[in-house]
């Protein structure tokens, strides 16, 4: 990774794939649970506040510009300290690997194979991410612009297969539970940006240009939120509230209720090959970082030596959390999404805290 | 190595499913079996057209294309299974066109069957669902329409019954919508049998196979049929939901009831508008459409715009008719808000809603004062300037 480089487009492509995939489909139907048909509006607030977070974060990285989130934690808060939060980030970026390769063990043990084992699911998906991750960062970050490109052509199809029957009235009234219900359920989205917070602070010092870094981050957040709050917009507006909140995954029902079904009986099959590429690279990304989380914590140096045993440990994680899907988005409901609200804006704040009374905050290279 | 693996493990043979060994079904019924709690399912199953001989125009077309079986269980998923005791191939739901109700589980409880049709991975939330008058497969069997599927006739005729505008057009997706919420009820497309209305001289040439037709709506109060809307009372319902785009109306062309002009319908639009006053909602209902007279039996000596103020006239008096009509059965005789009168009022009145009339409103409904307002603009008359021989009249040889 002290080679590696990434351009500002691989920047601009990360944010949205890592937060596009879980977010349509578990998180959409976890929200509608908590707030009926104001599951966009929650996401929006949501997608604010993460943006903001974003940019703090970015603003903590560009102080530090050639080190990773554990190395400037060593440097402002010392070695043990900085070796606790190490550990925790390797088992933030662990589990979120596996509640991101479930997104699609289970769109697929649930919708098209049914009858395959979810062991065959689950350790196939894993040595696929782990093929990437021996591979490199470079490589699965000139991926994720692909995936991007995939991500868009997607919500195209589902907004020209799905208008049809959009009917704003199921949108209606507008914060149905009320605004402080609203703000308050927003963190059911925190399980997906914290993805992206907490991978800048892994990611950062490759970024070739780091003067733009404030405007790439701010940008590809916005690409992030459009292209994500597009699907429970369209799942409210087609399915309802009431039918959204009945499944488990939510995006895979809105393709099944599509206006085009009526015309292409396996539109969901279509829709599936362009969705898989953006979670690949969330889950290939978290194996990522996890990996060299633990790298950084332990100083392990070769990097087989944790990768093999990761990925058995991720293995049997995915499997134990995808096996009963009521088990995993209970989950996803309760602990996750107040684990990584803290998280993710727990650390940011401790840092900058941390930095402040150090006087480590004025202008660097990176501005 | 990784190919290698990746070549045996993503290769999907635990599901592979070979079109030679699958049973399309094209429509399905569910019925109550008579003094039970079983259910009967009938299915309507597309029959391969391979098994013509080569050269010799193949037998095929003299088959039969569709192949219709019943069988009967404890739920329905068991009715299934005991229908593969006897289909030679395993049933498969993705192609289905249509979902019939049978009146004896409508009237008993719709939940198994919404249940097992929203939780079939296979099957299209948009496939249609209606209830039928009678036993569900009867109309499964019936060979009916057009098209050497049945099934395909009866789909066919949701997708164009918008000019007659006598039934609602129900999708899965629309029930589960509507059964699941708690701010309307539902109303489901309704099946009839009917001649075909020619000569019976020859009954194997002209029809003497009855003919499903989609008319009138089932209206359902939670789980249950209460009773079914007629063709008339639908369309009016039909302008209230705002699922009237299309229509065609007559209106009588002067003194003479006999003599009609027919108003081409556009661009419907139906608003609610509701006010709670000491909290009694009421509702208004506005209705708006563009048409065209397409169809006038009789001479008139009126101007073009005299004709078309008074046809509009005419036809906003219709509208009102048919949508108090519509109102009244539903609101009166089966109490059940299939017209989305507390969606209105929740979307509206939110804190109204959640203050008090949600809990009550099984009891205010039938009470609510509803106000009808129609506005029909007829936009041309077909081809011509001006009514046609209007100069018959002006020279007083109309009689």
């Amino acid at each position: 990774m002290r080679n590696a480089k990434i351009d500002q487009i691989q920047y601009f492509s990360l944010f949205p794939n890592l937060v596009f995939g879980k977010a349509i489909g578990f998180t959409s139907g976890v929200l509608s649970r908590q707030v009926g048909a104001d599951v966009w509006t929650s996401m929006l607030i949501g997608f604010v506040i993460g943006t903001l977070i974003m940019l703090f974060m970015t603003f903590i990285g560009s102080r530090f510009p050639d080190k990773t989130i554990l190395q400037y934690s060593s440097h402002l808060l010392g070695k043990w300290p900085a070796k606790w939060i190490g550990v925790i980030l390797f088992l933030f970026f662990s589990v979120a690997f596996t509640t991101s390769a479930n997104v699609i063990t289970l769109h697929i043990k649930e919708y098209l194979l049914p009858e395959t084992p979810m062991i065959v699911l689950t350790v196939s998906y894993v040595l696929l991410s782990m093929y990437g991750v021996i591979l490199g960062i470079e490589v699965i970050l000139r991926l994720a612009l692909f995936a991007l490109i995939m991500t868009i052509l997607l919500d195209f199809l589902m907004v020209i297969g799905s208008i049809a029957k959009f009917d704003i009235m199921n949108l209606l009234p507008l914060f149905d539970r009320g605004i402080v219900k609203n703000i308050t359920s927003s963190i059911y989205l925190f399980p997906d940006l914290s993805f992206a917070v907490l991978a800048v602070g892994m990611l950062f010092p490759l970024l070739n240009q780091k003067k733009k870094a404030y405007s790439l981050t701010f940008k590809s957040m916005i690409a992030a939120t459009l292209l994500t709050v597009t699907w429970p917009l369209f799942e409210i507006g087609v399915m309802g509230a009431d039918i959204t909140k009945q499944y488990v995954v939510t995006c895979m029902q809105m393709a099944r209720s599509a206006q085009l079904t009526l015309y292409l009986p396996r539109y969901e099959l279509i829709m599936m090959i362009l969705f898989v590429w953006g979670v690949i690279i969330q889950s290939m990304v978290m194996f990522y970082c996890a990996m060299y989380s633990f790298k950084q914590t332990t100083g392990i140096k070769k990097d087989w030596y944790i990768i093999l045993p990761l990925s058995l440990i991720l293995m049997i994680g995915t499997y134990l959390l995808g096996y009963d899907h009521n088990r995993f988005v209970d989950f996803l409901t309760t602990p996750w999404p107040q684990i990584t609200t803290s998280l993710s804006t727990g650390l940011p704040v401790i840092l900058f805290l941390a930095a402040l009374i150090r006087g480590k905050l004025k202008r660097t290279d990176a501005e | 190595m990784f190919v290698f693996v990746m070549i045996f493990s993503l290769s999907g043979c635990w599901d592979s499913r070979e079109l030679n060994d699958l049973a399309l079904v094209m429509a399905v019924g569910i019925d109550k079996v008579k003094n039970t709690d079983d259910f009967r399912v009938t299915v309507q199953i597309a029959k391969p057209s391979g098994g013509g001989q080569p050269g010799k125009g193949g037998s095929a077309a003299a088959d039969e294309p569709v192949w219709t079986a019943s069988a009967e269980g404890n739920t329905i998923f068991e009715a299934i299974r005991n229908l593969a005791k006897f289909s030679s191939r395993r049933i498969m739901w993705a192609h289905n066109n249509i979902i019939i109700i049978g009146e004896s589980v409508a009237r008993d409880d719709i939940t198994p069957v919404i249940d097992f049709f929203t939780r079939n991975v296979e099957l299209r939330m948009r496939t249609w669902v209606a209830v039928a008058r009678g036993e569900a497969r009867n109309y499964v069997s019936a060979k009916t329409g057009l098209e050497n599927i049945p099934a395909m006739s009866i789909s066919s005729l949701f997708r164009y019954s918008e000019l007659p505008s006598e039934s609602v057009k129900t999708e899965v997706i629309d029930l589960f919508s509507d059964f699941l919420s708690d701010s309307i009820q539902p109303m489901v497309s309704g099946l009839r049998m009917r001649e075909r209305v020619i000569s019976t001289e020859n009954k194997q040439e002209h029809g003497g196979e009855k003919q499903v037709e989609l008319a009138g709506g089932a209206v359902f109060k939670d789980t249950k049929l209460v009773g079914w809307v007629s063709p008339e009372e639908t369309r009016g319902l039909a302008w209230i939901r705002n699922e009237m785009n299309n229509a065609i109306i007559t209106v009588p062309c002067g003194k003479n009831k006999k003599k009609q002009i027919s108003i081409e319908l556009r661009y419907a639009q139906t608003d609610l508008i509701s006010k709670i006053d000491n909290n009694m909602p009421s509702i208004t209902i506005k209705a708006s459409a563009r048409g065209d007279i397409t169809e006038q039996d009789c001479l008139t000596h009126l101007s073009t715009e005299q004709l078309k103020e008074k046809v509009e006239q005419l036809a906003n008096d219709e509208i009102r008719n048919e949508i108090k009509l519509g109102v009244k059965k539903v609101q009166k005789e089966f109490k059940s808000d299939i017209l989305g009168f507390g969606r209105t009022i929740h979307i509206q009145h939110r804190e109204k809603w959640y203050g008090g009339i949600k809990e009550k409103w099984e009891e205010i409904f039938p009470e609510i004062p509803v106000t009808v307002q129609v506005d029909i603009h007829i936009n041309k008359m077909s081809l011509y300037q001006e009514p046609m021989k209007i100069e018959k009249v002006e020279s007083g040889n109309y009689k």
